[in-house]
């Protein structure tokens, strides 16, 4: 997905005038939000785990390049093939010549947010290679050719119809609106890709240290036929998934499927260690994990913005951020949304460009509630508005005119001298009595943007100082009032 | 290019300022993992739409077998050896159901890999249950293949009471105590296979089981 980050306040207004997709936006996090307080209640004291898995996400990050090279080790000896890449075009390359080296047609894939941050579609499309996706909702979208509405149900958008006409092209069936009977089709559709593909490939949501195995979450089974009957599984996964130990994984997924769909743990979570071993019959003979930093390394570098790393991609922020719910995963212009993209985005893709989807935040702080990374949201959104107010070099951030800053230095000057405040308020009100109109002001030729939302009250009359000298006989007496030996009006 | 990209990443990782805690300290896990109640891991494993049928003991494991599937008229059973329940009397139920009995072990690895797709029921054990989540868990290894618990449309597991843990941290403790010795695969199965991507609608049995019954021996 090529990132168009910086079309947010434009694609804000075109989610805000679809209805359907404003209140489908609302719904689905609302069904997320509820189902995810309902699965918390299950823990003796969420709070706690909510408390250990953040510790774990810190210490992890802390302890990164020792556990990368612990798990390189382990995996390594566990028979797996472990690949380091750059970047996406890296990851794809090594990805596109394992799977075209070995003959490879056709492949079944995992969701996996990463692959689509490297577009690893497009670049195994590119060198011949047929892919499905087997999760049903991306494999609609994939087909459909368009972007995931949302993380957990990228299809989600879509009516029975639309589903049911793509269906009738792709496979022939009959027309249906039941969404059990779509679901069925897809099912014996894939099931023949599951079948004679040569490759799976899948992302990795944990990564364990200590014995070098990857952990995969997922309630349909398509990750477990991807990574049981092709001969080959590829596992691209970046840098941060790492934790030290299996009961830091198994604790983390926990969070991470209450937290996601509100599941007390997802349908089926698989703890891989090497390929299959001598005499098994099934499961890959060859797993290759392809570790990738693209952009992340570079503000690892900065112990305030390393945070971001600890987002284990469960989606939580999204249901309740006030932003999100109202315009949905595709306004952010990247496969990250929510403050989940307002946080990622501008580190990878870019903060000038992306500046758009952090600046849009209401500053409410729900999100930092309940992030099981324990992830700052306010206090990088913080940084991200100086950087884009003084630059940040060592993130290629370029220093923006902010006219804010303008204003508020014009202003501080103006206010600082008794003379200048009398000036710039009589000049003030002449400027601004121009453009009333019908009791309000509604546009200026400066400000513009202000005014898309809101009018400006017509000034008053007369100005509090003018008053004030008209009251001056009436007024109370100022040292009268220290002795408290006065009433008002007087 | 691909070992200057490991240096290249792993470097800018060390020379980061960092506050490296102190590792974990390594220990053999002296805390042996909880028992979990079978009231909780019934109520868990139904409520993510597992059947479970709780049997006196392993003689009894052919009959649960037959009858949860005597009304589906299935054709094949495919079947994970084991010492663990009594394959003769397993292979008198496929007699009686009119069904193929197919033994994982027999088959060379093309039969294996047609019949795991084409089969209707796949029978495995389970090497252990969490009652919290209402879970079974295979270790993966020679003697017990991954797909006959997901690609055949029904699934029947077979778990041994004594081997229902309490919680997620103890199964983490069980499979710490072979973090030597990692099986190639562990799987945790809670319920069927299930997805909600269109319009919400729950909907049970996706690409893996569309039933799971767990037999609960003794």
């Amino acid at each position: 997905m090529i990132p168009q980050t910086e079309r947010f306040r434009e694609m804000v207004l075109e989610s805000l005038n679809n209805e359907r997709r404003r209140q489908l936006a609302g719904q689905v996090a609302g069904v997320f939000r509820f189902l995810r307080i309902y699965a918390l209640q299950s823990y003796a004291d969420p709070a706690q785990v909510m408390r250990n898995v953040a510790q774990s996400r810190a210490n992890s990050l802390e302890r990164l390049p020792e556990l990368l090279e612990r798990f390189e080790e382990r995996a390594t000896a566990a028979g797996a093939k472990v690949y380091w890449a750059r970047d996406a075009h890296e990851a794809n390359q090594l990805i596109t010549d394992i799977v075209t080296g070995k003959g490879i047609k056709l492949a079944v894939k995992g969701k996996s947010m990463v692959s689509e941050e490297t577009e690893l579609n497009h670049a195994l499309e590119d060198a011949g290679v047929e892919v499905y996706e087997g999760d049903l909702g991306e494999f609609i979208v994939q087909q459909l050719g368009q972007p995931p509405f949302h993380i957990v149900g990228p299809a989600i958008h879509l009516t029975a119809e639309e589903i049911s006409d793509l269906f009738v092209s792709l496979m022939g069936i009959e027309p249906t609106n039941d969404p059990v009977a779509l679901g069925r089709a897809a099912r014996v559709h894939l099931r023949d890709k599951f079948a004679s593909a040569g490759v799976g490939i899948t992302g990795v949501n944990v990564a364990v240290a200590e014995t070098g195995s990857i952990c995969l979450v997922e309630n349909e089974g398509n990750i477990r036929l991807a990574t049981s009957k092709p001969r080959i599984h590829i596992a691209l996964m970046s840098i941060e998934k790492l934790v030290g130990t299996v009961d830091e994984a198994l604790q983390a997924i926990g969070l991470l499927t209450k937290s996601c769909t509100g599941q007390k743990i997802s349908s089926y979570v698989s703890v891989i260690t090497g390929p299959r071993k001598d005499g098994e019959s099934d499961g890959p003979d060859e797993l290759h994990i392809v570790i990738m930093d693209n952009g992340r390394t570079a503000f690892y570098q900065d112990q305030e913005l390393r945070q971001a790393l600890r987002c284990i991609r469960c989606g939580a922020c999204l249901g309740v951020c006030p932003v999100y719910t109202r315009v949905g995963g595709p306004t952010y212009g990247w496969i990250y949304s929510g403050p989940m993209g307002a946080v990622l985005n501008p580190l990878l893709v870019g903060v000038n460009r992306s500046k758009d989807l952090f600046e849009s935040c209401t500053q409410c702080g729900i999100c930092q509630e309940v992030c099981p990374g324990g992830i700052k949201h306010l206090d990088l959104y913080n940084r991200f508005r100086q950087m884009v107010i003084y630059g940040f070099p060592a993130l290629g951030v370029k220093k923006e005119p902010d006219a804010s800053a303008i204003f508020m230095k014009l202003f501080t000057w103006g206010m600082s001298s008794p003379w200048r405040y009398r000036l710039g308020a009589a000049v003030g009100r002449l400027f601004l009595k121009r453009y009333v109109k019908d009791g309000s002001i509604k546009n200026l030729p400066i400000l513009k943007g202000w005014f898309r939302y809101r009018d400006l009250p017509a000034p008053a009359a007369h100005t509090f100082r003018d008053w004030w000298a008209s009251q001056q006989s009436n007024n109370v007496n100022l040292n009268a009032v220290k002795e408290g030996s006065v009433t008002h009006g007087q | 290019m691909a070992s200057n990209a490991r240096e290249e990443i792993l470097g800018r990782l060390r020379t980061a300022k960092r506050q490296v805690p102190p590792s974990n300290p390594v220990t053999d896990d002296p805390v042996q993992p909880a028992k979990g109640e079978v009231e909780v891991f019934l109520r868990e494993a139904q409520a993510v739409s597992a059947k479970v049928n709780v049997v006196s003991g392993r003689d009894a494991i052919a009959q649960a077998v037959k009858e949860f599937l005597s009304e589906k008229g299935v054709k094949s059973l495919f079947v994970v050896e084991d010492k663990r329940f009594d394959s003769a009397a397993l292979k008198q139920v496929a007699r009686d159901l009119n069904a193929e009995y197919v033994s994982t072990w027999e088959l060379s690895e093309k039969t294996y890999m047609d019949k795991a797709f084409a089969c209707d029921v796949g029978i495995t054990c389970c090497d252990w249950g969490v009652a919290e989540t209402g879970s079974v868990v295979i270790f993966h290894r020679l003697e017990a293949p991954r797909l006959p618990s997901v690609s055949p449309p029904i699934h029947i597991g077979i778990l041994y009471a004594d081997k229902l843990l309490k919680s997620m941290e103890d199964l983490a403790l069980v499979i710490k105590q072979q973090r030597e010795q990692m099986p190639s695969a562990v799987t945790i199965i809670s319920g069927v296979s299930r997805t909600a991507d269109i319009l919400l609608t729950p909907t049970l049995g996706m690409h893996g089981p569309l039933e799971l019954l767990i037999i609960l021996v003794g």
